[in-house]
Parts: C-alpha cells; structure tokens; sequence
C-alpha cells in the first residue's frame, strides 16, 4: 500500500490483476478430464517439468482417470506406487468393481478404497488445483465429475539439518533451521510438546505464495501482539517473499531507523526459548532464518549459550558484551576527542608518545580514523563475499599491507591501526549481526560528532542515541524494557542471568499471562546440620 | 496520554533539583557555612514543595497552569497563568547560557557560542518530539551511571587526600544573618521551589497522589543529600575563598585529583556529568513552557510548539547574558528577587489561601443546605 503513494499507476495494475483472481477464483473444474489436463498445459505454457498422464481402469477401462504433478515436486516413487499403481491396476484386481457397480458414485468409492495416502483433500475450483499442484501435491482426476483430489505428495531435493552458520555455541544443540518450512516446525515441535503450541500460515505474495507460519505459545503469548503481527501481514501486498527480511522489512514498527526491531534466529533452541517467554515466531519457507517478534534492545546480546553454561560465567560474558558495545561504538571518536580536544586528560608520557607517532601523519585524526574504518569495513566485507578460494589473499592484503605498510609509509600512525581491530574485534563480539552493523554505521557519525564538538558531542550523541533507543517500540512493546519503562523483577535477564532457578517468572514486558515458569522453592539437596553427615539430612 | 511511572518521576525529580547546582555550587556567598545553608533550604524546599503538592490535591486533575483560572476566574487567573511558561522558557534561557559558558571555558575553548547552542538545542529538541515518556526513560537511563559518576568522584576525592576538615572551621564566624540572606530566596528556589514546574507532570503519573507526594518529598531529600555531600567536599576541598571566587568551583575539586600521577585532569568527565543534568533540566523546563503554552492557548498539538519555542530559546540562549559576570551577577541578585519570590513563593502561597477560602466557603454552604433539609 506504501508504494501506491509513490506510483500512482500501480495502483491501476493492481486493480486489473485483482479482476483476474477473481476470475480465476470462479472457474470450476470441468468435468472432462482431456479439457483439464488441457487447461493445465496452456497455463503453464507446457513446462518440461509439468507430468501429465490419463489412463482408463476399471472393468472394461470404464474409468477415466488423469493425473498430473510437477516433476521435481513430487515424489516420484510415492506417486508411482501409491497413486498410480493402485489406480491403475489394482483396481482391476481387486473386488472394487463390484463396491462400484453397488455404488455408482465412482469418485467416493475411489477416494475410499484405492488412494492410500494420509493427506488427501477434495478439489472443486482451478485456482486451488493449481496452488496444490505447485506446492508439490498429485492431482487426480476422474472422468465425469468436476471436481478432484489433491494427494499430498511433496518430495524435493532439500539442505539436511545442519549446524547454523551465523550462530554458533560451544555448548547447546547443534542443529540449525533449514529452508524448509514444515522441517522448521517439526524443529520446534521436537522441543515443544505442548498442544498450546500454534502454528498458524498465511501465503503471503502474489506471485510467489510463500508461505509464512506464525508459531506461538497460546496461553502465554498476548493475544493483542499475536493479532497485530498476523494483521501486519495479512495486510501486506508484495508479488514476492524470498527471505524473511522481506517480512520483516514490511512488518517493522518504525522504518526510519538503523537498530532492528525485530530480531532473527537460526537456532531452534534460541527459537523455543523465545516462544517460551510468550514472543512469537515467524517462519518463511524458503530461508532458515526465522524472525522473533517483539524484539528488545537487550536480546541482541543474549546469546543461547547463556543459558546452558553456568549463571556466573554467562553473567560475566554478557557484561563484557555490554562492554565490547560500547567500545565499538565509542573507541574511535574518543580517540579523536582526546587527541584533537582534550589533550590535557591523557597521561603526560602517553601524550608524548601518541603525539611523536603521530608527527610523520599528514592527516588530521578524523581523517585517519574514517579512513582506516573505511578500509576495515572494505576488507570485511570482501572477506564476506568473496569466493573461499582467495580467502588468504585478504588477509595477507589486509594484515601486511594496510596495516603494517600504511604505519610504516607514515600515512596512519600505529595507535590508529590498534583503535581500529580494536573496535573492529569488539563489534564482532556482539551476538546478533544485524545489531552490530548498526552500531557499526553509528560509530561514524560518533567520529563526526567527536571532531566537531569533543567529548561534548559525544555525550551529545549519546543522549540523542538513548532517546531513540526509547521511542522506538518494537509491537507495542518500549525497545528498552526492561530497564526503561524499569521493570524489577525482569532485570534477573539483562546485565547479569540470574541461575536458572531463579528464573520463576516469565519477562512480564512481553506477556502477563501463564507467567509463572517454575515453582518455588526449586528442587534442592537437602539441608546439612553443620556437624553431621549428608544421611542424616536425608533422614529428615 | 502518555503515563510515566513512580520511579520515572524519582528520577526526573532528581535530576530536575540536582540540575546545574553540583557544578555551580550552593549558597557559595554564605562561604564556609554553604552547608549550613544547603541543609536549611533543603528544610523549606520540604515545606514549600509539601504547600505545592497540597495545592495540586486540592485542584484535581489540574496542571500548574489551570490552577490559577480555576480559582482565581477567568479574568485574573489567566495572564497570571501565562507568566509560568514564560518563567520555564526563561529559565531554559539560563541553562543554555550556562552551558555556553561552561563548556567554551572548560572543554571547548574556541568554539562559537551558536554552534553550541544549536547543537544542544537540536538534541533537546528532538527529546520534545519524543514527548514526556522518552524524556523519562532516557532519565532512567542515565540516572544510574549519573549516580554512579557522583559516587566514583567521591571516591577519587577521598582516595586523593585533598579534603581537610578545618576549612570548614569556624563555624557560624559571621553569624546567622548571611546563612539566612542566601538561603532565602535563592538557596531555597533553586531546585527546591522550581519544583514547581513539576506540578505540569504529577498529572501524568500514573498512581494515586498520595505515592506522589511520597516520592516527590523522598526525591527532594534525595537530591538535598547529593547537594549537600557536593557543598561539603567543595569547601573541605578547595576551601571557603576558592568556594566563593571560582566559576565553577566542582572543576576546581575534580582536577585536584591526582592518584598516582595516572588518573589526574578529569575536568572532561566533570563537565559531562554536569551536561547530562543540565541537559535533563533544560529538557523539562522546555516541556513544561510547551506544555503550558499548548494548554493555554489550547492547541490540540504541542508538537506545533515545539519549533517556535525551540527557536525562541536560541535567541534567549544568545542573549540572556552578554558576559560570564553579568549571568553570574543576574543568577545572584536580581532574578531570584525579581522573579522566583513573586512566582514561586507569592503566588502560590496566595492561590493557597485562595483556594482553602474557597473551600471552606464551599463547605459552609453544605452544611447549611444540609441543615436546612
């Protein structure tokens, strides 16, 4: 709807194309089989990969049947053996031709007895024959009636289960999400025994019909959240979704910003986890990256390794995350505030060093941090797209020759090349990629603020940073919760992860329904009088 | 309409009554005996501000600006209404005056005064379009690390040895006359009766009034003791004739710091726990004059005000003072007289009467209709 505001003349098109569904909608299966497989094949402009057949069975080949499926799609074998074979001879072997001599309706009695398979639905209209027949399903169609079967028979090449890529863990489970949806859901089925689990899906494009589940705890999650998300996507129009991205792109809070509101996953765990605090999960087939809705500021450093190691060492390392956000964002531009403004802050040794390594440096300090920033963001993303094969290459290139080669031809100094892996290390720490780019493009607009106005800019940006930190909301819920609206008992998850014990209730920014996680007080050993053996605890 | 919590309103309360005086110092012409005058004022700003909440208990539903039309009518009440806003905006002026001054003598020495304001302006601006909820939230925010930053300084101050007790003796040398002639009008208005201002957002705090009045009273206290540990370690530290002729007498304190020839110079950190709540004072004194515009002149949005009074304070931000001296000297002498007695004490104090006269009138009537049934 968006883009009619720019386009007028979509709009018109829209309008025509909207005429032809309806039209589409309307058209009924004819009751001769050659007029439909004939149909099938004009429509899809004969597509090699389109398998059409018609063959006569019964007694006395009384029975007209014609199937068609899309090869690739479709099991072959499945389709072969199940469909085909029992058609086509064994009701001729067996008794069936008495059943239809009984019973003159052919299509029950063929619907009842010959199709062996769990997943078979009746078709009446051309639009849904074709939905099936492109989501990999076997059309079956009997001569004489207007309407026919559509026998679930998917069977497609697709990835394994595999460990993810983009989010790994020393410690946790090792399997990843694929491109196939209903793979996804079982994913999270496995984890999830719980009839309050829904899957919702919605086909979403015009042109592509994806199919797009939401996934959600019924009890726990809020009814008001789960409904906005299924309204936002009902409502979008787009001919195609190839990735979540599209979804998430389409369905976000507040389009003018760099930090995202919605947060994505490529881990069942981390997926359940997140169904489990009442969020809710949206799958697109076709991509192994599931979004996460309503998402929170502080879940972007949340990694689900957190939970499965000990609450010390995680409360530690999420500290440090905090830390390393921080350096990445800021380490640059302080740089440049202290040494273009605020000279007298530094130690008067260090002062004097920084300033001899940087006498040989033609460029002021801005200059020299954006550039070297420049370069490192060049080299990441080149090692990101580049072919594996001259991955060495880079590195050589980066190492030696833009770091050690520029200190030594004078045109950086050394405390500048340590600034930048410094920063660059650090924004790599963050758990969740999309977070850390936007702290990446922020970094340079700190930079700019740090050499016009110092320290002062800075804090300046800061504030400004933290402001729309606050009035960004990611479905309804403030981006900052728990710590701005303050919440206090959901701060047992943000700086520090409390034991896992400790955890009894569910984050109450989400959702206030079902909260309660655990009962209290947890299972424990029992208490030791201080002077007596463990047996005479037990005992008691 | 947006609702912010009780912590929400500790915290703006905080940062609201702390604002510029932890750089600027406190009663600093009672010298040595500031202290005496911090804990006096912090007295009567507890009074003054319990006479505030009770005004906005007995006009329900009211901001500071509707009190006066409702009690006084229409006629009366109404242009002495607009003065409030006036007195926000103005006092908005003073802060950016103030934070011109400070930051082009201490961190930023050659930078034009516009460019400063500008910038500052820009980011405060910007908080206005976010409305009252962001404002509290980023306050919840910072508050931790502000408090975080006092407490780290105090450490320093102590780690580093530089306080000594005898500047704070001998107490009382000039008697009680100079204590009293700083704590009233100036120590007691500043920050403690500006309060007042906050009588624009008690409306929006989403318990009953009773929790108001509790963490409204808790946070002034709060903020007494941060002024007073501030007054304690500045004269202590610098002693009584640097308290009363430096500009900013927290710089002069902070960079004595020296531990072991490391952590020294950390003016640059002074000045930004002194921007943060500059920054928060001067935010709230720019929503409550938009607030108080938009409500009289009854504009259905004040995102409309926001502009006009954004650039209106560029100009009062330029030329409210023409020189360091002259702000100081304004600060001292002639606004607190001039504008804070008539606005903060005469005022209200006379709505009081007004109002508790009204009532009981109220009152007699029903019990007389009640008699005569």
């Amino acid at each position: 709807m968006r883009r009619n505001m720019f386009f007028k003349n979509t709009k018109i098109k829209k309008d025509d194309w909207d005429n032809v569904t309806v039209k589409v909608d309307a058209e009924l299966i004819p009751a001769k089989i050659s007029e439909v497989l004939n149909n099938i094949k004009i429509t899809m402009g004969n597509s090699t990969d389109l398998v059409t057949r018609d063959f006569k069975t019964g007694k006395d080949g009384s029975i007209d049947i014609g199937i068609a499926y899309v090869d690739g799609l479709a099991d072959k074998v499945f389709v072969q053996d199940y469909i085909i074979q029992p058609l086509m001879t064994d009701l001729r072997m067996t008794g069936l031709d008495i059943e239809i001599e009984k019973d003159p309706n052919v299509f029950e009695v063929i619907k009842n007895f010959n199709l062996v398979s769990g997943d078979l639905k009746e078709i009446i209209d051309l639009k849904t024959l074709y939905t099936h027949l492109l989501s990999g399903d076997t059309i079956v169609l009997i001569e004489g009636y207007k309407k026919g079967f559509a026998v679930s028979s998917q069977g497609w090449q697709d990835r394994g289960i595999q460990e993810p890529t983009s989010q790994t863990v020393v410690r946790g489970p090792k399997d990843g999400f694929t491109e196939t949806l209903r793979t996804n859901t079982s994913l999270i089925r496995r984890r999830i025994k719980n009839t309050d689990l829904w899957i919702e899906t919605i086909p979403v494009g015009n042109k592509t019909q994806t199919d797009v589940a939401l996934l959600y705890l019924k009890d726990v999650a809020n009814p008001k959240i789960v409904n906005e998300v299924r309204m936002r996507i009902n409502k979008i129009e787009i001919d195609a979704i190839l990735e979540s991205g599209y979804i998430e792109e389409m369905i976000q809070d507040k389009t003018f910003t760099v930090f995202p509101t919605i947060h994505n996953t490529e881990r069942p765990d981390a997926a359940c986890a997140a169904i489990l605090e009442g969020k809710i999960i949206i799958m697109v087939d076709g991509t192994p990256f599931v979004l996460i809705a309503p998402a929170v500021f502080v879940e972007f450093f949340q990694s689900s390794e957190d939970y499965y190691q000990r609450a010390d060492i995680s409360s530690l390392l999420r500290m440090l995350r905090y830390f390393c956000l921080f350096l990445a964002l800021i380490t640059p531009s302080a740089y440049i505030a202290v040494t273009t403004f605020h000279q007298e802050m530094l130690p008067t040794l260090l002062l004097i060093s920084l300033a001899a390594q940087r006498e040989g440096v033609p460029f002021p300090a801005l200059i020299e941090a954006v550039m070297m920033e420049v370069t490192f963001e060049i080299l990441r993303e080149a090692g990101v797209r580049m072919p594996r094969a001259v991955g060495s290459a880079i590195s050589i290139v980066g190492a030696l020759v833009l770091g050690q080669a520029a200190v030594e031809a004078g045109i950086v100094s050394a405390t500048m090349v340590i600034i930048v892996s410094l920063t660059a290390i650090a924004s790599f720490v963050c758990p969740s990629f999309n977070m850390a780019i936007s702290i990446r493009i922020l970094r340079f607009v700190f930079m700019i603020l740090a050499a016009t106005f110092g320290l002062f800019g800075i804090i300046m940006g800061l504030i400004m940073m933290v402001a729309h930190l606050a009035s960004l909301r990611s479905f309804g819920v403030p981006y900052l919760s728990p710590m701005a609206p303050m919440v206090a008992a959901d701060q047992k998850d943000v700086f520090v992860r409390v034991p896992i014990w400790k955890m009894i209730t569910r984050p109450s920014f989400i959702s206030q329904s079902d909260s309660r996680r655990q009962a209290t007080p947890s299972p424990k050993p029992p208490n030791k009088s201080t002077n007596e053996g463990g047996s005479q605890g037990e005992n008691k | 309409m947006e609702r912010i919590s009780q912590y929400q309103l500790f915290v703006l309360t905080v940062f609201f009554q702390v604002g510029t005086t932890i750089i600027f110092g406190f009663g600093a012409a009672a010298g040595r005996d500031a202290w005496i005058v911090t804990i006096i004022s912090l007295l009567v700003g507890i009074f003054v501000i319990s006479i505030y909440l009770f005004l906005s208990y007995l006009n329900p539903g009211l901001t500071l600006v509707e009190w006066f039309p409702a009690q006084f009518g229409k006629w009366i009440g109404t242009p002495i209404a607009w003065l409030y806003p006036l007195l926000f905006l103005y006092e908005g002026g003073r802060i950016l005056n103030d934070i011109k001054y400070l930051t082009t003598t201490i961190i930023l020495v050659d930078t034009p005064f516009l460019a400063i304001i500008l910038f500052f302006l820009l980011v405060v601006a910007y908080l206005q379009y976010c409305g009252i909820e962001v404002i509290a939230r980023i306050g919840e925010i910072f508050f931790p690390y502000f408090l975080v930053m006092i407490l780290g300084s105090v450490v320093l101050i102590l780690v580093s040895d530089i306080l000594r007790v005898d500047n704070l003796l001998p107490v009382l040398k000039n008697g009680w006359k100079p204590i009293l002639a700083s704590t009233f009008p100036l120590g007691a208005s500043q920050g403690f009766a500006q309060s007042l201002e906050l009588a624009m957002i008690w409306l929006l705090v989403s318990t009953s009034h009773k929790e108001i009045v509790k963490t409204t009273l808790f946070a002034t206290v709060f903020s007494g003791l941060l002024i007073l540990i501030t007054v304690l370690m500045i004269i202590t530290g610098i002693g009584e004739f640097f308290y009363k002729i430096e500009s900013f007498p927290m710089f002069a304190l902070v960079s004595k710091v020296n531990i072991g020839g490391i952590i020294k110079n950390l003016d640059a950190f002074a000045v930004l726990l002194f921007i943060i709540s500059a920054f928060f004072k001067l935010s709230l004194h720019l929503f409550f004059a938009i607030r108080g515009f938009q409500i009289l002149t009854k504009v259905e949005s004040s995102r409309k005000l926001i502009i006009p009074i954004t650039i209106i304070s560029i100009y009062l931000g330029y030329s409210v003072s023409s020189n360091y001296e002259e702000h100081i000297k304004v600060a001292i002498e002639v606004f607190p007289y001039n504008l804070w007695i008539m606005l903060l004490w005469i005022l209200p104090f006379a709505l009081l009467i007004v109002t508790l006269i009204k009532r009981a009138i109220k009152n007699r009537k029903k019990e007389m209709a009640q008699a005569k049934e």
